[in-house]
């Protein structure tokens, strides 16, 4: 359908454009469910233990120790400021929390564990702000 | 000999040590110095599913174990 100053006219599609368009649009579906197919298909990977999310919550603590040691040798921040001191503490606080969760699971008391690695997530919460900002200041 | 579950969780610990200290070494280029750390841990988790640990050394090997478990953020931490 066109629309015109005197109103809509209808346009005919030839037969041929029209069959040419179902067999694009067909295919695009068959290949876009082929697509949702190979992707829903179960994949090889391995399933996620409880050690796994120890293992997580200790690697976000060597990088939140990391990205801080990188912009202290970068000249970002200072080993003498305040920010760095206070980021220093918590990260050493939260790798005893890790070692203290990895104890825990160790000894087979998963709870024990599972609430050291809370308190590592909420720590690195707290202090991943700063450490972004760090992260995002050219060196000086 | 230790029981069973205290056996299949070091194990399963050994093992995610194992590849810790494999990654961790494989990212700094550096094999050298923790290659025996790496070998003494293998060695362990032999031992283990062969039976053939008393529970006082179970608890020697968990503590070896942590220490692997702990060591790239030990490293990680002392930069600062």
């Amino acid at each position: 359908m066109r629309v015109t100053k005197s109103g809509p006219e209808t346009v005919e599609i030839p037969r041929e454009v029209r069959s040419a368009i179902y067999l694009v649009l067909g295919w695009l579906l068959m290949v876009i469910g082929l697509s949702l197919l190979l992707g829903c298909a179960p994949q090889n990977t391995k399933p996620l233990t409880y050690a796994d999310t120890i293992t997580a919550a200790e690697e976000l603590v060597i990088t939140a120790a990391n990205t801080l040691a990188d912009a202290a040798d970068a000249g970002v921040i200072s080993r003498d400021s305040a920010a760095y001191r206070g980021l220093k503490e918590s990260i050493i606080d939260a790798s005893q929390m890790v070692r203290f969760a990895w104890a825990a699971y160790l000894d087979g008391n998963q709870d024990e564990a599972e609430q050291w690695r809370q308190a590592i997530i909420m720590l690195y919460g707290q202090i991943r702000p700063a450490l972004a900002e760090i992260a995002k200041e050219p060196p000086q | 000999m230790i029981d069973p579950v205290t056996a299949s969780l070091l194990i399963k610990l050994a093992d995610i040590a194992i590849i810790g200290v494999t990654t961790w070494q494989s990212a700094r280029e550096a094999k050298d110095d923790l290659q025996p750390g790496l070998l003494e841990l293998r060695a362990l988790k032999q031992r283990i599913e062969d039976g053939d640990v008393t529970p006082t050394e179970a608890d020697r090997m968990a503590d070896i174990v942590l220490e692997e478990l702990m060591a790239p953020l030990d490293e990680a931490v002392a930069r600062l």
